[in-house]
């Protein structure tokens, strides 16, 4: 930390939406050089903060300060900047405000997908950055006369030509991590992954070399092993540009792994700041130390014992799940030779226009009754696909796929209809799987309306009866899904999974959308329940600290194909595939030495 | 007459938009003032609004009039000399006169005028006359006027002059003389032979596909254009003769139909008399709604002329219903009936006067009686009793009437009516096509229908002859009363035959007496039709019959 | 799937679709009461002429082989009637109006350049304004001039288009006396009165659709705003022109061409009401007339001829995605 001198200043901000007040008293510090982690659960306010600042929070209205420090950047290239003068965002108008967007702070996004235009090229969108900021020539009046509104996507008088600005976004291009700068500019969005996106993302956001770059959760729609790259980008920003940097995030991985200070918010106030390392050993607020704590840790990648675990997870009185050995042992389901479901060479191509592409590539899997099978890999590694497999709703190309006994096909027939009634779905969403006009009742009840001749009444009680099961009370049956939180939400999919009394349980990122803390409440109530229902889980994840809590057999998925599989314990522990060793690096834990020390690592390799 | 639901829609949309009184007052003084003939101004162009999107000036499938489009162009054997406020005669047109009849009536000679030309300044012979007539049988023209193709011998059998044959009972002995031998006496044929087919076509210059586009006119105008869809331009024929012509004044330098006008639309612009209406008329009847607008619009009102009493509205019953089969129980419907409530739902005062005889107003030797006198609301107590001396079960009675807005409230009045007297009717509204269809079959499925008719020349035998000649049930044909009587048949057959005018008429008028002590149908109105015209339009002038102007003396003021 | 062989699918679908609805079209007159023939057959009609008119006209026929001559006149042409007065119609012949004594084909030809001047003129029309009404609507969302166009956009959806003519000719044509109240002056004889004489007929026929245009770009507009990539737009620093005029606009593009495209087909089957009101002997007015006289040939060529547009336009609005959009472009 070079510079101490805060180039980005909260003080005291508030942000309210009409009458509703979404923060209040915020200060934070940008400084030079450093990354700032404002961290806590969704709905806290910690976007609002950084869009607010810059008008880019709709009709938000603030209180309070944002200084920008140093004067309106002059445009004109070559030109003194007047000393002395700081910018304050608070109550900028409009015009002014938007030559600090893009400019002074760049912003970046947490879905690359969705923050590309899908109908230009990313060279032109980057490219239009640059324009809208385009050197003006030093003529009189310079930093106070505005570019006319409208001109900055043409090139006019004294603008940078077109050719040195695409040079100039190459090269951005290039920093960021792109190597094929323009095959990158040529490209439409939807034509580059995700981590690609990001990364142009990253040099679209600052092109103009902002001095300060906001980050509003840049991974979290990342795969793991991406997310590392994006990460170290970001580092090197603040390390070699002088950024100063605002990560927001929810993962104290990713805060242990890059962030030199942090910021943690609570209901829109700040609870408590300070450096990385204070704020994870030694957490002054209650707030944090709950926030630590409800974070899953995965054993394997920290030099950290079961036990320790087992103490972080649950108090002594509940049952312990934590620990997948511990588990192992106390379920004799385990090692039951009946299996709830397998697949034999099982292989899905699809084809599409001329093309191939194998979703599946003989996978053999078995999954043993009231056993609970932890499925991991990238996006796209083909999970989901197994998951549709064995509801019936993909075909295999070749192999077989069972369940329960019972030959899984696509056909409508009786037979399908009664293998699909023993298998129970959890998805990520369940906002995207709740019917929002249907009552929570009636949506748990339906499973058993349709495969079962049982009475209303009769229904009603074991509707009554799930929903104790998932630790609801019984009059939820009567609300609809938008009055419950996400939480609740997935206890009612949870519930209106286990409806029938299913087999398999598939539960596919079921707590990838909740918070911490709610994820935490969500995974110990599927463990209890396989305690008590017995049922076989089929737990997809892309968090191998989840599964490992959770599930006694690993299979590591990649393209398709099954790399590893095995005893949680042991292929986590103790991978004998590089491909799961990876996935294990990837994954930020929270603990600044350990990321500290990979970090080392990776930059030495 | 047929009115697409559209225009009906029009209609009623007009009578919100003008905020109409629905029973308009009649225009007491009459409009007799404008309805006069005075001396012809020439030049200008003449515009005539028309709904249909095209016009086919082909004499062989033509049902015009003598008086209206075709007759700018064609000229016949004969024509109708039509003035305001006297009974309409038949004059010679490219004759000499209305012809001569042989003594058994069976025969019929004319002449044709000396110097007749046709556009391209060729002679008019007789032999253009017969080749006309002749085409009129083939299946490719068929859809005229067809009464000729009954009347003459052989015609039933004739297929029409394109496969090679001729039409023996038509002679022509020289270029100026044509005979035509008929299968019966006929003493109306001077008016069949002012019928479309009754003008000539030279062979040479016919082409059946195309003839109608463009004829070669022996009228005072000539097809200068006919464009589909949007309007046929006529100028003058410099080869026509006026001194050869009785009734055509030629007035305008150029005659333009403009195609495919909005009835409403039409009436609106000659209301406000602004642009191309200044100089037109409208070939369609003043819809209700405007008719209304006009009575409050003094300049409107001196360009409207509303015809005398015309063509007759009936209530058909379908003598071969059981029930309806009785006569007691057809006359006592004939008392029942409220011709005030009718009148009304079609328009009021102005819509028509209460009818009681089969030959309607305007037609020579028409006798007035009244066999079922009572209050034009009916006679409840009468049509009761005679409903008691009959002990005829009559169930619901199905009232087939068209779909349009004005039939259906027509046929609701009825409804009404015959509810008074424990009649009850289910009106079945069906489209135009369709009504005619069901009404024209053999099956005659239905008990009452509300249809209305206009002879097509100024004879009583075009009033009886088609709807109550038993030959003329189903097919097609028009008795959808289905009434079937020999003595009838015997005395129109008698009528028909009667070359003598005054003694036809005498005869006609009995038949007419005849047919309603049967009580076939129940008469309701004869209909009078109203037009505009613009302020520069002179000269427009509607007959007693029929009740449509006279194109062919529409002149504009110098 | 190739772009070529994904046209070549949708129109070999197409000539199903219309081999169904020419089938259906003679099927339906078939087993309708009314007698295409008693049209033809003059008055007074003797049963001996009717049967003749009904050869001849070919309606004695069952609705198969009515079809079966049909079709078979698509490909080899037809001759009707015999002799002198024979009519031969040829090849491809889409029928015959013996009423009108031309072919369709050319009946439509000759009607079809009044069709498409009133629909590509109120075309263009209600695009400019109905895009423009929808934008102000979304960029105002929530104020009274939001409210102000959309309840306008209300009205003229649900205003008749019959009731929308005849007030404006009331207006315009009597009343101000400014406008013509219809009347086709062809374009190649003189473009300005051609545009004069449509001026109220393509307003009459503009505002509905402007009204719906007006709807789906102020909902579409403003889901677009709410995107990810507006928000990164106005990061960037992009003037708030350039946001919605580019970044926003661009994406409407697509949608609204769409429905554009069907829309306009739709239309050049024949604006019948609008044709009607304002005396347009268009496409619209050749199809109403044939039904009202039973012109069974017309009706079938009229309504074939209508399908085949919107077909086309059907797929020229799919082929507009590949397009317009890169995401599907890069699929094909």
């Amino acid at each position: 930390m070079a510079n101490t001198s805060a180039a980005l200043e909260f003080s005291d901000h508030s942000v309210s939406f009409g009458a509703r007040t979404i923060t209040e008293g915020v200060s934070l510090e940008l400084v030079p050089g450093s990354i700032l982690a404002l961290v806590g659960e969704s709905g806290s306010g910690k976007s609002v903060t950084a869009l607010a600042a810059l008008g880019l929070a709709g009709s938000a209205t603030q209180t309070g300060s944002v200084r920008l420090t140093g004067p309106e950047r002059p445009t004109g290239e070559g030109r003194e900047a007047r000393q002395g003068q700081d910018t304050e965002l608070v109550g900028l108008t409009a015009k002014a405000l938007r030559r600090v967007r893009g400019a002074r702070v760049g912003v970046v996004f947490q879905e690359p997908m969705g923050a590309f235009n899908p109908m230009f090229r990313l060279g032109h969108q980057i490219a239009e950055a640059a324009r809208a900021h385009g050197r003006e020539p030093a003529a009189a009046g310079g930093a106070q006369t505005t570019l006319p509104e409208g001109t900055p996507t043409s090139p006019t008088e004294g603008a940078e030509s077109d050719d040195s600005i695409g040079e100039r976004v190459r090269q951005q291009l290039l920093k960021s991590g792109l190597h094929n700068p323009d095959q990158v500019m040529r490209a439409y969005p939807h034509e580059l992954s995700g981590g690609q996106l990001q990364r142009a993302m990253i040099a679209l956001a600052t092109i103009n070399s902002p001095e300060v770059l906001f980050a509003d959760e840049p991974t979290t729609a990342l795969d793991v092993t991406v997310q590392t790259g994006i990460l170290d980008l970001l580092r090197r920003q603040a390390a070699e540009e002088g950024q100063a940097v605002l990560l927001i995030t929810h993962d104290m991985g990713v805060v242990a792994d890059i962030a030199d200070r942090v910021a943690v918010m609570k209901s829109g106030r700040i609870v408590e700041t300070g450096a990385v390392r204070d704020i994870f050993d030694r957490p002054k607020s209650e707030y944090t130390r709950e926030l630590l704590d409800a974070v899953p840790r995965l054993n394997a990648a920290i030099a950290a014992s079961t036990a320790e675990v087992n103490d972080r997870l649950g108090s002594p009185t509940e049952h312990p799940y934590g620990s997948a050995t511990a588990w192992a042992e106390s379920s004799p389901a385990a090692v039951s030779a009946v299996l709830a479901a397998e697949l034999t060479a099982a292989t899905v191509v699809h084809r599409s226009s001329g093309r191939q592409v194998t979703a599946m590539d003989s996978v053999d899997l078995a999954i043993p009754a009231g056993s609970i099978t932890g499925l991991v890999g990238e996006s796209g590694s083909g999970k989901s696909t197994i998951a549709n497999v064995l509801t019936g709703g993909q075909g295999l190309t070749s192999g077989r796929a069972f369940v329960d006994g019972g030959r899984v096909s696509t056909r409508p027939t009786r037979k399908q209809r009664r293998l699909r009634s023993e298998i129970g779905v959890v998805f990520q969403d369940p906002r995207g799987s709740l019917n929002p006009r249907r009552s929570v009742g009636a949506q748990i009840a339906e499973p058993m309306r349709v495969h079962t001749d049982r009475g209303r009444r009769d229904i009603e009680a074991q509707v009554t009866s799930l929903l104790d099961d998932v630790r609801l009370p019984g009059d939820f049956a009567g609300r609809y899904p938008h009055e419950l939180s996400g939480g609740q939400r997935q206890r009612v999919a949870i519930a209106r999974a286990l409806a029938l009394g299913p087999k398999l349980l598939i539960a596919d990122e079921p707590t990838s959308a909740l918070d911490v803390s709610v994820q935490r409440g969500v995974l110990r109530l599927l463990a209890d329940l396989h305690e008590i229902h017995e049922f076989a889980c089929l737990f997809i994840s892309h968090d191998l600290a989840v599964v490992e809590q959770l599930a006694s057999t690993v299979v590591v998925l990649q393209r398709g194909a099954i790399v590893e599989q095995g005893p949680s314990s042991q292929v986590l522990m103790n991978p004998s595939q590089g491909y799961t060793r990876e996935l294990i690096d990837s994954a930020p834990v929270p603990d600044p030495e350990v990321q500290a020390a990979r970090r080392a690592a990776r930059l030495a390799a | 007459m047929r009115k697409s639901a559209l225009i009906a829609s029009a209609l009623a949309l007009g009578l919100i938009l003008t905020g109409c009184n629905a029973n308009p007052e009649l225009n007491k003084d009459g409009n007799k003032s404008t309805n006069t003939l005075g001396e012809t101004h020439t030049g200008g162009t003449l515009n005539i609004f028309a709904e249909d999107s095209d016009i086919d000036f082909d004499p062989g499938k033509s049902q015009g009039l003598a008086i209206t489009s075709l007759a700018y162009v064609h000229r016949r054997l004969t024509t109708w000399d039509i003035r305001p406020g006297q009974e309409g005669t038949v004059v010679p047109d490219l004759a000499t006169d209305t012809g001569q009849i042989s003594d058994d009536g069976k025969t019929w000679t004319f002449t044709l005028k000396d110097g007749l030309k046709y556009e391209d300044g060729s002679a008019i012979t007789s032999a253009d006359i017969k080749y006309g007539i002749e085409r009129s049988f083939s299946t490719e023209l068929s859809g005229g006027l067809s009464y000729h193709k009954t009347l003459l011998k052989g015609g039933a059998d004739y297929q029409g002059p394109f496969k090679g044959e001729e039409l023996k009972s038509v002679e022509t002995p020289d270029d100026k003389t044509i005979v035509f031998h008929l299968k019966s006496a006929f003493g109306d044929f001077p008016w069949i032979a002012s019928m479309p087919a009754f003008s000539p076509v030279p062979e040479d210059k016919d082409d059946p596909g195309k003839y109608g586009l463009d004829p070669i006119s022996s009228g005072p105008y000539q097809v200068e254009s006919n464009k589909s869809g949007s309007e046929a331009v006529l100028t003058r024929n410099k080869y026509w003769d006026e001194k050869t012509d009785p009734v055509r004044t030629a007035g305008p330098d150029e005659v333009v139909f403009k195609l495919g006008q909005d009835a409403s639309v039409t009436a609106q612009a000659l209301i406000s008399d602004s642009g191309d209406a200044k100089n037109g008329f409208s070939a369609s009847f003043v819809p209700a709604a405007q008719l209304a607008q006009v009575q409050s619009d003094p300049s409107a009102k001196s360009r409207l002329v509303t015809s005398g009493p015309g063509a007759l509205s009936y209530l058909a019953m379908n003598n071969e219903r059981k029930g309806l089969d009785d006569v007691k129980v057809r006359q006592a419907i004939n008392y029942a009936v409220n011709k005030d409530t009718y009148r009304i739902a079609g328009g009021g005062e102005i819509s028509g006067n209460f009818a009681s005889t089969l030959i309607t107003p305007g037609i020579p030797g028409r006798q007035d009686y009244d066999l079922y006198q009572a209050d034009p609301s009916g006679d409840i107590d009468k049509a009761k009793s005679l409903l008691k001396e009959s002990s005829a079960d009559l169930g619901t009675l199905k009232l087939l009437v068209k779909n349009d807005a004005t039939s259906v409230a027509q046929a609701e009045a009825i409804q009404e009516a015959l509810a008074r007297i424990d009649v009850k009717v289910r009106i079945k509204s069906v489209d135009a096509n369709t009504f005619s269809a069901d009404a024209t079959d053999a099956k005659g499925d239905y008990d009452l229908a509300l249809s209305s008719w206009q002879p097509d020349f100024p004879s009583a035998n075009g009033n009886i002859q088609p709807l109550f000649d038993s030959s003329q049930i189903g097919n097609g044909n028009y008795n959808i009363s289905r009434y079937s009587n020999d003595e009838v048949d015997a005395l129109i057959k008698k009528a028909t035959e009667t070359v003598k005018p005054e003694e036809a008429q005498k005869i006609w008028a009995e038949a007419d007496k005849r047919i309603m002590d049967d009580a076939p149908i129940v008469p309701l109105t004869y209909n009078k039709n109203s037009f505009l015209y613009g302020s520069a339009v002179e000269n427009f002038v509607v007959g007693d019959f029929p009740a449509y102007p006279v194109y062919f003396k529409a002149s504009l003021k110098g | 799937m190739s772009r070529a062989k994904f046209v070549i699918y949708r129109l070999l679908g197409a000539l199903i679709v219309l081999l169904i609805v020419a089938a259906a079209c003679f099927a339906i007159f078939y087993l309708m009461p009314s007698n295409p023939a008693q049209y033809s057959c003059g008055k007074p009609c003797s049963p001996d002429r009717l049967a003749e008119v009904e050869r001849y006209l070919g309606v004695d026929q069952a609705w198969w082989k009515q079809l079966f001559d049909f079709l078979r006149g698509i490909v080899v042409g037809r001759d009707f009637g015999a002799g002198a007065a024979a009519i031969h119609c040829d090849a491809p012949c889409f029928g015959y109006s013996f009423r009108l004594r031309d072919s369709v084909t050319s009946l439509i030809l000759s009607r079809l350049p009044i069709t498409v001047s009133l629909t590509l003129g109120a075309a263009v029309l209600w695009a400019i304004g109905g895009i423009a009404a929808g934008l102000i609507a979304a960029l105002k969302r929530g104020t009274a001039t939001d409210n102000v166009v959309m309840g306008a956009a209300i009205t003229g959806i649900s205003a008749p288009t019959y009731l929308l003519g005849l007030l404006g000719i009331l207006l315009f044509g009597f009343t101000l006396n400014v406008l013509p109240i219809g009347g086709y002056v062809p374009l190649t004889e003189n473009p300005a009165m051609w545009a004069f004489h449509l001026i109220l007929p393509w307003i009459v026929l503009a505002i509905a659709n402007a009204a719906i245009y007006a709807r789906l770009t102020r909902g579409q507009m403003l889901e677009v705003m709410s995107q990810d990539y507006i928000r990164t737009a106005r990061a960037k620093g992009l003037s708030e022109p350039v946001v919605i005029g580019k970044h926003g606009l661009r994406n409407l593009v697509l949608p609204l061409t769409t429905l554009f495209a069907i829309d306009i087909g739709g239309l050049l089957g024949g604006a019948v009401i609008t044709e009607k009101v304002f005396g347009l002997g268009g496409v619209g007015t050749l199809l109403l007339e044939a039904v009202s006289n039973l012109d069974i040939q017309v009706i079938v060529g009229v309504t074939l001829f209508a399908a085949a547009i919107v077909v086309i336009a059907n797929l020229l609005a799919d082929l507009s995605y590949s397009i317009l959009d890169p995401r599907i472009g890069a699929r094909h």
